[in-house]
């Protein structure tokens, strides 16, 4: 297990130099990023920038090419690094929510702690309950993911992230797949994680939601960090072209 | 007086190789000896199996007579060729196995007197009253046993009368021939004949005997004198005292005064040697299947792996075994590979790798198919929460695979069971194997085989209702 030097050990995340290729297709070239402890950070830019992959690279769902990804005091381009044991420090959420659809709710939920022996069956049934309570689904326990709406749905992937008690969370375009009626019952859940101090990346295309929540505001484009800032500072006087022309289209 | 010379010529021989221990051959007296009699495996009515004990007209009269003569036997069912060699390497003393009497054989062996006269002989439908002799045949069809003297006789005579022969291989298949019409008589030999009709195969004889050969039991030539003669005199005694006719009337006799037994009496008699069948059936089937699902998961798995090779080795199991027959392999496994290796091959290690490797090739398949269907969002949601590979395919992917694949696994499961049947051909004696015995015994074969598929339907309904209930306890 690498660990890195303590002047890095205040950001979570630290990402050098990220160089990413799918064949002879370059998709990240070379990204520079820093989360700190309990920053908000939110990706956004046009669709094929690369957001996506960025966000799978921090927890090593793609291989990474080239450079360098530091979370969590981890190394995770050192193929020495147990990826499992980062993975467990990373809770992701995904656009399409991903549930168990063989398990019941509270089973998604209690799959991680209960297999990689961190809670036994009771306790990890009483934190499946407790994090349940906390996204509003607490009387779905026992139901299957197939008979939730896809607010319910996407609110039970947060719980089942959280589950390993993760000290950073990804989140990918959490609510693109949602009913309009639906999006707002899960920003609200992450937002109180936000609020609850956990260090997140959220790549959005919610741009008000991004202003919000927002510490930080990364606009990609082209595999590379075309810009960055404060929400209101790269939302209200954008320093790039590209920015801008993005910001006109979307806003 | 041959028996004489016979016997001073081992005597001397003895004596020239200096072992006079050897004389007591030549001693008169067969009272309290055991002898070793080599006999055929079936050839109905001269020595076949019932209910698993060998019986038939020479069991008969080798058991009569020795017991009438004093001695004891003890029977070997070697197979008629196999016996002969026996006889000539004097690992047996004897041999009755329905042997023709000819020049070429007294060459070589000694023979009793004439104990049988066999002969050719035609038969019809019993309800046929319009075929009443070869003059009725013109442009018909008439069908014999390849290789047989029926056949000979047959074709000697079919210009003659203008009938067209037709040969086939089994006498079973013969009776069945004219019994659905497609060949209006059958010329066969006379005692295989005569004890179809005893069994009653649904046929008459319409001609007299054509006279053929004469069946003996032999000895080495020069050997076993006082076994031969006490077999001379059994029979004689046994033709005086009218017991030889009772022998051969229970397997000849026309059935006409017989009760002739019906469908339910060979429900009966048949069905303790299916249930037999029907066990190794399922047996056989349930051993492959276990088999072939750790293959085909093994496959199946290596068919998705990220090695080329892996993958590669994988593919090639499934061609391999996907694009050759299932009988093929039967054949291999069993005659093959011991030829090759000089292993011992067991015929149920033949049938169950027959079975599983070709069952696994298209589990592997399925494996695949069924693994390549779960959303990769699973394994990655699975793995995002750091889950190693295997967990996550255990504990995610597989689950859900399964779940799709059991309709297509119990579909193989059925056809394996079905398929089992094809090692009937290496002799392996699963249930239709089992039927086969019996209506080469009783010539019943549209009956048996009806008894046999109504057990075949009956078992596979069973297991799919159990693989459907199985599919829905587990994978709700
Ligand atoms: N597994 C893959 N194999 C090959 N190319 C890929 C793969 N995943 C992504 N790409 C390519 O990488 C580029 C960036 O994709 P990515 O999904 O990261 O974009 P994104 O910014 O998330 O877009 P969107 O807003 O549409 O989700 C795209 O051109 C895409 O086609
Ligand atoms: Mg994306």
């Amino acid at each position: 297990m690498s660990t890195v030097s303590e002047q890095t050990a205040t950001s979570k995340i630290q990402v050098k130099e990220l160089r990413k290729s799918f064949g002879s297709n370059e998709v990240l070239k070379g990204i520079d990023l820093q989360v700190g402890e309990g920053e908000v950070v939110c990706v956004i830019g046009p669709s094929g920038s690369g957001k996506s992959t960025l966000l799978r690279c921090l927890n090593k769902l793609e291989d990474i090419s080239a450079g360098k990804v530091i979370v969590d005091g981890f190394d995770v381009t050192d193929p020495k690094v147990d990826i499992n044991e980062v993975r467990r420090h990373v809770g992701m959420v995904f656009q399409h929510f991903n549930l168990f659809p063989h398990m019941s709710v509270a089973e998604n939920i209690m799959l991680a702690p209960v297999e990689l022996k961190k809670l036994n069956r009771t306790e990890a049934r009483a934190k499946a309950e407790e994090l349940l309570t906390r996204v509003g689904l607490a009387e779905k326990a026992n139901a299957r993911p197939a008979s939730l709406s896809g607010g319910q749905k996407q609110r039970v992937a947060i719980a089942r992230a959280l589950a390993m008690s993760p000290g950073i969370m990804l989140f990918d375009e959490a609510t693109s797949a949602l009913d309009p009626e639906m999006v707002g019952e899960v920003l609200q859940v992450i937002k109180e994680l936000a609020d609850s101090g956990m260090t997140m990346v959220l790549v959005t295309h919610e741009m008000g939601f991004a202003r919000e929540v927002g510490d930080r505001v990364v606009f990609m484009d082209g595999g590379v960090v075309c810009e960055e800032g404060k929400p209101e500072e790269l939302f209200g006087n954008p320093q790039q072209e590209r920015t801008r022309d993005f910001l006109s289209k979307v806003l | 007086m041959t028996r004489w010379i016979a016997a001073a010529a081992i005597g001397f021989m003895a004596l020239v190789a200096g072992a006079p221990g050897a004389l007591a051959q030549g001693n008169e007296s067969v009272e309290g000896q055991t002898y070793v009699i080599g006999t055929d495996t079936t050839f109905a009515p001269f020595e076949f199996r019932q209910d698993g004990e060998l019986t038939g007209i020479d069991m008969d009269l080798i058991n009569t007579i020795a017991e009438e003569q004093g001695f004891n036997v003890e029977i070997r069912s070697l197979g008629f060729s196999a016996a002969l060699q026996a006889l000539s390497s004097n690992q047996v003393d004897g041999v009755i196995a329905g042997m023709s009497i000819t020049d070429e054989r007294k060459e070589i062996y000694d023979f009793s007197e004439p104990y049988f006269e066999s002969g050719v002989q035609m038969a019809v439908d019993r309800d046929d009253e319009t075929t009443k002799g070869y003059e009725d045949l013109e442009g018909e069809t008439v069908v014999a046993k390849t290789g047989s003297e029926g056949e000979t006789y047959a074709k000697s005579i079919a210009d003659e009368y203008g009938f067209t022969v037709k040969s086939l291989d089994q006498s079973a298949t013969m009776y069945e021939s004219v019994k659905s019409g497609s060949a209006v008589a059958v010329i066969d030999d006379y005692p295989v004949l005569a004890y179809g009709i005893a069994q009653n195969n649904g046929l008459k004889t319409v001609t007299d005997k054509v006279p053929g050969g004469s069946y003996g039991f032999a000895v080495n030539k020069g050997e076993n004198t006082a076994l031969l003669a006490a077999f001379n005199d059994g029979l004689a005694e046994l033709k005086a005292s009218g017991e030889y006719d009772k022998i051969l009337n229970e397997y000849l006799a026309d059935p006409s005064a017989a009760v002739p037994s019906n469908f339910f009496d060979l429900v009966a008699k048949s069905l303790p040697a299916l249930m037999t069948g029907l066990g190794n059936t399922l047996l056989v089937t349930a051993i492959s299947f276990a088999v072939a699902m750790v293959l085909g998961l093994l496959f199946g798995f290596m068919k998705i792996s990220g090695n080329i090779v892996v993958r590669g080795i994988s593919t090639s199991f499934v061609n391999i075994f996907r694009g050759t027959p299932l009988l093929l392999w039967a054949f291999m496994f069993y005659f093959g590979l011991p030829q090759l290796t000089g292993w011992d091959v067991s015929i149920w290690v033949a049938g169950v790798l027959t079975l599983s490797l070709n069952a696994g090739a298209y589990i592997a398949e399925i494996v695949r198919g069924g693994i390549q269907s779960v959303d990769p969002g699973q394994l990655e949601a699975s793995r995002s929460l750091g889950l190693g590979y295997g967990k996550s395919m255990q504990k995610v992917v597989v689950p859900q695979a399964f779940k799709m694949m059991t309709p297509s696994l119990i579909n193989q499961l059925i056809i394996m069971l079905k398929d089992s049947s094809l090692l009937l051909a290496i002799g392996f004696a699963e249930l239709l194997y089992q039927g086969q015995q019996i209506y080469a015994a009783n010539f019943r074969v549209t009956e048996t085989l009806l008894i046999v598929g109504v057990i075949y339907f009956i078992a596979i309904m069973a297991l799919t209702k159990l693989a459907n209930f199985a599919d829905r306890r587990f994978n709700k």
